[in-house]
C-alpha cells in the first residue's frame, strides 16, 4: 500500500544516543569516564565552482557553486558504541543524484557487544558471503549508500561459528525505501568445530544465507509476490598457497522494473580460485548471473535500493584512459571469466634488470547468457511472463566486454621506477550504456608511468597515456606531471587531448591544474580544469559523469 | 557442553531457511490481474488522476515509458489524464533529425521546479509517494490506482469554442466544490496535442538505427492558458456547494492541429502541490 511516510528526526535520534551514552556510566567519576571514552571520525568537503563550457558540453549550473560534504562522529565506551554521519548537499555536485539535497543525519547507530553477542540498532552495513544475496554498503564516489536502518545481531556461539541476523529498511537518499529486508547468515569453520579436522592443513569454511524482502502489491496490472526470498550457499577452502571460494544463489520469482516484470527465478554462481607464492600468483574467477537483480523496491532503477551485490570478474583500471570504458555488471544476465597471472623476474638477469621486474597479465570476458523463448509467440523478456529459458552452461552470442592487459613494473635505477602497461578493451556500448545504435568499441591503450625519487623527500612522477580506437571519439593522448614534497605539498598538471576526433570541432583538451597541502590529519586540495563526460565504475557499479569546467576545493580531515 | 551447543545451533539455525521459504510468495500463472478500477465517486462526480510524463525525443528509454502510460490509459480510460512534458537534456534540439522543438516555457518551468533528474519519469497527481514525487514508469500503475480511490473534493466542468478562421480558442472552466477543504487552491489550464509524427530515439532492437522516424507523440504539452502555476481561488478555504468559473482565450499556433488538441484543467493544492481533480476536454469531441 502506498502511504506518505512520516518524517523521521534523525538528528534527534542521534542526540538521544549521545545523551544516552553520557548517562550510562552514572556514578563513575568524570576522569575515569573520559579516560575510557574513545572518539573518532572524519570530515570531507568537496565544492566546485562551475563555468559553462559549450565546447565540451558542460552545462550552465544555476547555483554556480555545488557542494557535497559529510562528517562521521563515533564514540565508544566499554563495549558500547554510538555514531552518526551528518551529510550536506548544497546542492549535490553534477553527476550525483539530485535527490541528495539539503542536510540531514541519514546514518546513526548504537551498538553493544557482550559475551560474543553484538547488537546494532539504527543504521548498519553488512555483507553475507560475496554479496550475491545481501550487501549493504556505501560507495561515496558513486553516490551509492544502501545502509540498512533497523536491527542487526551477530552471535558467535562457539569458535568458528558466526550467526548474523538483519532486519530493516534501506536508505534512499534522506529517506528509506518502502520494502522491509530480513536476512540470516551462518558461517561455520569446520576445522574449528570438529577437533578431528583441526590438524589438517586444509581449512574448509561453509556458509549459508537467506534474505527475504517484503513489499505490498498494489500493482493494478500484475499479480506480484509480496515476499521474495533469495538463498545462497558457499564454501571456502584454503590449503597453503591455494584458496578456493564458491557461492551459488537462487532467488524466487521477483518481477521488477529491472527485469521488465518477468516471473523467472534468478540464479547466480561465483567462483574464485587463487594461488600465490613468493614471485608467482594466479587468480581465476568465473560467474554466471541470470535475472539476479534484487531490490527492496521492485519499481526502483539506477543504483537505488539494491539488496545484493554482483561481484565483478573484470579488472578495475586505475589510469584515466584505460578506465575510459569500464564494465558495468549486467544483473539481468551475464557469463564472465577472468584470469590473472603475476610473476617476478629475478634481479641481475637480462629480463629482470638490476632490481627485478614484476609482470601482471590479465584477461577477462563478459558475455550474454543463452536465452530461448518460452513459446513461439512470446518474445524473450515479455512482461508478465516467465521471460525466457536459459541453459546454465551455454554462453550467449553477444559479447559485452573483453579486456586483455599486461603490466610491467620495474625499478630502473636506484631512484627511478617505471610501470608500463598495454590494454586491449572491447566494449559493447549498447548493452553497457543502454543504446541500440552504437558500435562495439575496440580500444588499445598504452601507458607509461615513471616515478623519480629526488633528494629531501621530493619526487617527480609523470604519466604518458595513449588510447587508439576507430569508434566513439577516436584517439586520445594524455600527459601528466606530479611533483610532491613529502609529506606536505603536492602539485600536478595534466591534459587529456582528444586529438583524433573525426569532428575537428570536438578535438578538445581536458586540462587540470592542481595543488594540495596535507598536515597532520588534514588535507586541502585546490584544482582547476575540465572533466570529460564519461562513466565511472567501482566494483561493476557505475554512474554517469557529465562534462564540467571549473574550480574544485577538496578538504578532508580525520580525528 | 560442546555437544549441547551443536544441538542448540542446529535447533535454532536450521529451521530459519525453511521458515523463510514458507514465507515466499511463489506466484503461479496467470500473472496478469483483472483490473478492478476503484470507484472514487461522489454523487455524479468521479475522481480523475493526472499523470505528468517527463520525456524527450532524444531519450531512448522514453518510448518504453510511453508504452506503459498507454497501457494504463487502456485500463483506466478517461479516468486517467496524461500530459507529456518535453523538457530537459533529452528534449534538446539538434541539427538534422531532432531539429523540431517540443519544449515549452511551462514544461521547462515544471521540469526545473520538480527537480526532474532523469527520463522517463512522471508524477501522479504531483503527489509524494513514499518520499518520491517523481516516479519511474513501473511505479505509475500503483500510484494511479491508489489515487483513483480518493473521494473527489472538486468537480471540473469544461467547455470550448474554436474559431478555425482565426485559430482562436475560447475556454470556459467551472469548478464545483464537493467537500469543505483547506487551501490554498489553484486552477491550472493547459493545452495538449496528440498525433504529432516526429522522430524519437529508442533502445528497441527492432530499430537498429536507434531512431523511430515516424513516431506518434501523444499528450504533448503545447502551452498553458493561465500560466505555469495557474491562478488561485477560494481565499484559503472552500466550502461544499461553492462554484468558481473562468474564461480564457488563446491564439493557437497555426502549426497545431486543433482537432488533435485537448484542454486539461486541474485543481491543485498550493502548498503540498497535490492535484486534487483533473479534467480533459478534447476540442474535437
Amino acid at each position: 500500500m502506498i502511504s506518505i511516510k512520516q518524517k523521521t528526526y534523525p538528528f534527534l535520534a542521534a542526540a538521544v544516543f549521545l545523551a544516552g551514552l553520557l548517562c550510562l556510566p552514572a556514578g563513575i567519576r568524570s576522569q575515569e569516564l573520559l579516560s575510557d571514552v574513545r572518539i573518532w571520525g572524519n570530515f570531507e568537503l568537496e565544492a566546485r565552482y562551475y563555468f559553462q563550457d559549450s565546447l565540451i558540453g558542460a552545462p550552465e549550473v544555476p547555483e554556480k557553486i555545488l557542494m557535497n560534504g559529510f562528517a562521521n562522529v563515533n564514540i565508544s565506551y566499554s563495549g558500547f558504541t554510538v555514531g552518526f554521519r551528518y551529510e550536506s548537499y548544497q546542492n549535490a555536485l553534477l553527476g550525483y543524484d539530485p535527490r541528495y539535497r539539503g542536510n540531514g543525519i541519514p546514518y546513526r547507530f548504537a551498538s553493544y557487544t557482550q559475551d560474543n553477542l553484538e547488537i546494532t540498532l539504527g543504521n548498519f552495513y553488512e555483507q553475507f558471503g560475496s554479496g550475491l544475496v545481501f550487501r549493504s554498503y556505501e560507495e561515496r564516489a558513486l553516490g551509492v549508500d544502501n545502509a540498512m536502518d533497523g536491527l542487526r545481531l551477530v552471535y558467535r556461539p562457539m569458535d568458528g561459528v558466526t550467526l548474523r541476523g538483519v532486519i530493516g529498511q534501506q536508505r534512499l537518499f534522506f529517506d528509506t525505501g518502502p520494502g522491509i529486508v530480513r536476512g540470516l547468515d551462518a558461517r561455520v569453520g569446520l576445522h574449528s568445530v570438529f577437533p578431528s579436522l583441526a590438524n589438517q592443513t586444509g581449512r574448509l569454511t561453509i556458509g549459508g544465507s537467506v534474505v527475504s524482502k517484503f513489499q505490498r502489491d498494489m500493482n493494478p496490472l500484475f499479480n506480484l509476490p509480496e515476499n521474495v526470498a533469495a538463498f545462497a550457499g558457499r564454501l571456502n577452502y584454503t590449503r597453503g598457497a591455494l584458496n578456493l571460494s564458491a557461492e551459488y544463489a537462487h532467488k524466487i520469482n521477483d518481477p521488477s522494473a529491472e527485469n521488465n516484470f518477468i516471473y523467472k527465478d534468478g540464479h547466480a554462481l561465483h567462483i574464485v580460485t587463487s594461488y600465490a607464492v613468493r614471485g608467482f600468483g594466479m587468480l581465476l574467477s568465473a560467474k554466471r548471473i541470470d535475472n539476479m537483480g534484487f531490490r527492496s523496491d521492485r519499481n526502483a532503477t539506477g543504483n537505488d535500493l539494491n539488496i545484493n551485490f554482483l561481484p565483478p570478474t573484470t579488472r578495475q583500471h586505475a589510469y584515466s584512459l584505460s578506465s575510459m570504458y569500464p564494465y558495468a555488471t549486467q544483473p539481468n544476465g551475464e557469463l564472465g571469466f577472468m584470469a590473472e597471472l603475476t610473476f617476478s623476474i629475478p634481479r641481475e638477469t637480462i629480463l629482470g634488470g638490476s632490481y627485478g621486474t614484476t609482470v601482471t597479465m590479465n584477461y577477462s570476458l563478459a558475455n550474454s547468457i543463452h536465452r530461448d523463448r518460452i513459446h513461439d509467440t512470446i518474445p524473450i523478456g515479455q512482461r508478465g511472463t516467465e521471460g525466457y529459458r536459459s541453459r546454465f552452461f551455454r554462453m550467449g552470442d553477444e559479447k559485452y566486454f573483453e579486456d586483455f592487459n599486461v603490466e610491467i613494473s620495474r625499478r630502473i635505477s636506484r631512484g627511478l621506477r617505471g610501470l608500463f602497461s598495454y590494454a586491449y578493451i572491447a566494449y559493447n556500448q549498447n548493452v553497457i550504456e543502454g543504446y541500440v545504435d552504437k558500435e562495439m568499441i575496440f580500444a588499445h591503450i598504452l601507458i607509461a608511468d615513471m616515478t623519480w625519487r629526488l633528494p629531501e623527500r621530493r619526487s617527480l612522477r609523470w604519466e604518458l597515456q595513449h588510447l587508439s580506437t576507430r569508434q566513439d571519439k577516436q584517439n586520445w593522448a594524455m600527459a601528466m606531471i606530479e611533483y610532491s614534497i613529502a609529506p606536505n605539498w603536492f602539485f600536478s598538471i595534466s591534459d587529456q587531448y582528444n586529438y583524433g576526433n573525426n569532428d575537428p570541432d570536438l578535438r578538445n583538451h581536458y586540462y587540470t591544474l592542481g595543488a594540495a597541502y596535507a598536515r597532520a590529519g588534514n588535507r586541502f586540495a585546490l584544482s582547476y580544469g575540465r572533466q570529460r563526460q564519461g562513466v565511472i565504475c567501482v566494483g561493476g557499479v557505475c554512474r554517469q559523469v557529465p562534462a564540467s569546467n571549473g574550480f574544485t576545493l577538496h578538504v578532508t580531515s580525520s580525528f | 557442553m560442546r555437544l549441547l551447543k551443536y544441538i542448540l545451533f542446529f535447533l535454532f539455525a536450521m529451521p530459519a531457511p525453511v521458515l523463510f521459504f514458507q514465507a515466499c510468495d511463489i506466484v503461479e500463472p496467470p500473472y496478469l490481474t483483472g483490473v478492478d478500477v476503484p470507484n472514487g465517486g461522489h454523487g455524479d462526480a468521479v475522481q480523475r488522476v493526472l499523470l505528468e510524463e517527463f520525456t524527450g525525443h532524444q531519450c531512448p528509454n522514453c518510448p518504453e515509458g510511453s508504452q506503459i502510460a498507454r497501457e494504463l490509459k487502456d485500463v483506466y480510460g478517461d479516468r486517467l489524464v496524461i500530459m507529456s512534458i518535453h523538457a530537459g537534456w533529452f528534449a534538446r534540439t539538434s541539427e538534422g533529425t531532432f531539429a523540431y522543438d517540443f519544449q515549452t516555457e511551462e514544461g521547462n518551468a515544471l521540469n526545473d521546479a520538480f527537480g526532474v533528474f532523469q527520463n522517463p519519469i512522471g508524477m501522479v497527481n504531483r503527489k509524494d509517494f513514499d518520499g518520491n514525487r517523481l516516479l519511474g514508469p513501473a511505479a505509475w500503475g500503483e500510484a494511479i490506482h491508489h489515487e483513483l480511490g480518493r473521494q473527489p473534493a472538486f468537480r471540473i466542468g469544461t467547455g470550448s469554442i474554436y474559431h478555425a478562421g482565426h485559430h482562436k480558442l475560447d475556454v470556459h472552466i467551472q469548478v464545483d466544490v464537493l467537500l469543505d477543504s483547506d487551501g490554498p487552491f489553484y486552477v491550472s489550464v493547459f493545452l495538449t496535442e496528440d498525433g504529432i509524427i516526429k522522430p524519437q530515439r529508442t533502445n528497441n532492437p527492432d530499430y537498429p538505427s536507434g531512431v523511430i522516424m515516424e513516431y506518434e507523440h501523444n499528450h504533448v504539452l503545447r502551452t498553458s492558458l493561465n500560466g505555469t502555476w495557474g491562478e488561485p481561488f477560494g481565499n484559503g478555504y472552500v466550502a461544499a456547494g461553492q462554484q468558481y468559473t473562468w474564461h480564457y482565450s488563446l491564439n493557437m499556433d497555426e502549426e497545431w492541429t486543433a482537432e488533435n488538441c485537448s484542454v486539461i484543467a486541474m485543481v491543485y493544492h498550493g502548498e503540498h502541490m497535490d492535484v486534487l481533480q483533473v479534467q480533459k476536454h478534447p476540442l474535437q469531441p
